[in-house]
């Protein structure tokens, strides 16, 4: 069956309506988003240094400049892409090392599966943030980093619930069928569960989204820098957290970006992705 | 329950060696040295010498290792780069963080089981503390801690914007850490008496004629108390990793302040004996949650064979 179909059945009306307005006020976001993102964010002369809201005419921009002469359109839109790319990437990592993992505690029989299962709850012992304020501290800074900090901090949650799946594909009668017949274990991972395991993964990917991002803010706001000369949404709040009452316009901007995309985030979460979740029966996350 | 406490205790070891590898690895493929970070420009060779030593520096990869893992068996966490025993640095930020985590705690408990309640009580109300609180779970911690900063301290003056001089320093702090998860407290609560009431045994109250507050608050609430419990012990762990960035927001000597000076000094004993001290922490927390997980298993099928 069509997924678009399945999705229309089982959001009740009410929820949909939402859910569209959710949709199309996102999208707007987003393409306005992309309208204004102008250049790279650069210091201008030293004749702005130091001059509260200073605007120059020739420069237009739309929320002044910050107390170092910076664009803050500037600043705000490319730090916003960069944390929000960071939390995409951070989060399709986690997703593919737990597809490794999936793969390793199936194949590698019982042993696999028990290595695996042992690393993620150990690693589930330390909350993710800390673990990835440790990594992103001790590998230093990069943009790169940030990504693996994220990939790696996120990943022992994941892994749990995939091997909760894993227990609920083995049982399924033509996984057992196949066994039985003599299919070789790559092959039944190959045909039988790879279908099965993008398709909860796919889940996965949005339904953890919101806490990558909120990761990845915090991560900047305590000093995880991605080095790539651009500061994301968490720096700038970081850096000029004790100007708000003397430059407001650089604080609350980054602040209202960051809670609109997470806000966006967990009301799809809630109202669209769990109950096609429960319809279509990836209930991994009882395990 | 013995292979269960074996199976989890060898979990906890393999974290325990795993956690020192990880971190010894970091260490040492990477730039820089907390001896001449702390020893500064100043100091001598012989000093520099002396602070190599107490981080270990001196040592290759392999023996660092096997040092620590030595020492660990003995219940020997070594001192910091600044001389003070791990322990005794540990424990003192550590009753910070947890008057902290309790205080939190309490308030989310507060937070989030009355407006759940009473949403379902008057249930005009319902939607709008279910915008409210996915509005505050989309709101990360460190903006909710500079907020109350900003308007409990800074504008109304209220509170004291730091430090742990003041007889009230946790309430600010408290209430920033304890929000996001009283939000959650909040959701759960409402999902759960959503499904509840929906039940036949509440659907026989009322036809008995039993008024719809005491359905809720006696009958709802009580079968409740259990899932609730579990949930917030689990939501106790997580303030262990919010306190990282509160503590830095309120200048608040705890275990997440701790955590940020080690990582920026290097100190390798230092962060180890923070990431086991958290670790253990939440081993026990999660421990307690499976227990009442399991006597939750144990009455409802008692209630489900009766």
């Amino acid at each position: 069956m069509n997924l678009s179909i399945k999705f229309m059945r089982v959001i009740p009306a009410k929820q949909m309506k939402i859910s569209r307005k959710i949709f199309i006020i996102g999208s707007f976001f987003f393409v306005m988003l992309l309208l204004m993102t102008p250049g790279r964010p650069s210091i201008v002369p030293a004749i702005a240094y130091q001059k509260p809201y200073f605007k120059n005419i020739f420069d237009f921009n739309l929320s002044g400049n910050s107390p170092l002469g910076e664009n803050m359109t500037s600043l705000m839109v490319w730090g916003y892409w960069q944390t929000l790319l960071a939390a995409l990437l951070g989060r399709l990592f986690a997703v593919l090392l737990s597809l490794a993992g999936l793969a390793i505690a199936w194949t590698g029989r019982s042993a696999g599966h028990f290595w695996i299962t042992r690393i993620s709850e150990a690693l589930m012992t330390i909350p993710s943030l800390l673990l990835a304020l440790s990594l992103g501290y001790l590998i230093g800074e990069g943009f790169q980093v940030m990504i693996l900090v994220i990939a790696v901090s996120e990943w022992a949650y994941n892994q749990k619930w995939m091997l909760g799946r894993l227990s609920e594909y083995k049982r399924y009668t033509y996984v057992e069928a196949s066994l039985s017949m003599g299919a070789g274990r790559t092959h039944i991972f190959r045909k039988h569960f790879w279908p099965l395991a993008v398709r909860d993964l796919s889940f996965l990917f949005f339904i953890y989204f919101p806490g990558s991002l909120l990761t990845v803010t915090a991560l900047e706001f305590l000093g995880v820098s991605s080095g790539s000369g651009v500061a994301g949404l968490g720096s700038i709040i970081a850096l000029n957290k004790d100007l708000i009452f003397l430059y407001p316009h650089v604080i609350i901007p980054p602040v209202v970006l960051v809670v609109i995309t997470v806000y966006i985030a967990v009301v799809i979460k809630n109202e669209v992705l769990r109950p096609l979740q429960e319809y279509t029966g990836s209930s991994g996350m009882a395990a | 329950m013995l292979t269960y406490l074996f199976r989890k205790i060898l979990s906890f070891a393999i974290l325990f060696i795993f956690l020192i590898f990880l971190i010894l690895l970091l260490q040492k493929s990477r730039e820089g040295s907390a001896a001449i970070i702390l020893g500064g420009q100043r100091s001598n060779a012989a000093e520099i010498q002396q602070l190599e030593n107490l981080a270990g520096e001196n040592l290759s990869g392999f023996a660092h290792f096997k040092s620590i893992l030595i020492a660990m068996l003995h219940l020997d966490f070594g001192k910091s780069i600044s001389g003070q025993p791990v322990p005794g640095a540990v424990f003192e930020a550590a009753q910070k963080t947890i008057a902290l985590a309790l205080f939190a705690g309490i308030f989310s408990l507060l937070y989030g089981v009355v407006p759940g309640v009473y949403g379902h009580y008057k249930t005009r109300f319902r939607k709008k503390l279910q915008n409210l609180n996915y509005f505050i779970l989309a709101t990360p911690i460190f903006i909710i801690g500079l907020l109350a900063m900003w308007i409990f301290s800074l504008f109304l003056k209220w509170f004291s914007p730091g430090g742990v001089d003041s007889a009230f320093w946790f309430v600010l702090p408290g209430l920033a850490l304890g929000l996001k998860s009283g939000a959650q407290l909040y959701l759960f609560t409402d999902e759960f008496m959503a499904h509840e009431l929906k039940k036949q045994y509440i659907t026989t109250a009322i036809a008995y004629g039993y008024g719809r507050w005491k359905i809720i608050s006696v009958y709802a609430l009580k079968s409740m108390a259990l899932p609730l419990l579990s949930f917030w012990l689990l939501e106790l762990g997580s303030y262990l990793a919010g306190a990282a960035i509160v503590e830095m927001i309120f200048s608040i000597p705890g275990i997440g302040s701790l955590l940020l000076k080690a990582l920026m000094r290097y100190d390798i004993n230092l962060l180890i004996g923070v990431l086991v001290f958290v670790s253990v922490m939440i081993f026990i927390i999660t421990l307690l949650h499976e227990f009442i997980d399991k006597i939750y298993a144990g009455y409802t099928g008692k209630t489900n064979e009766n």
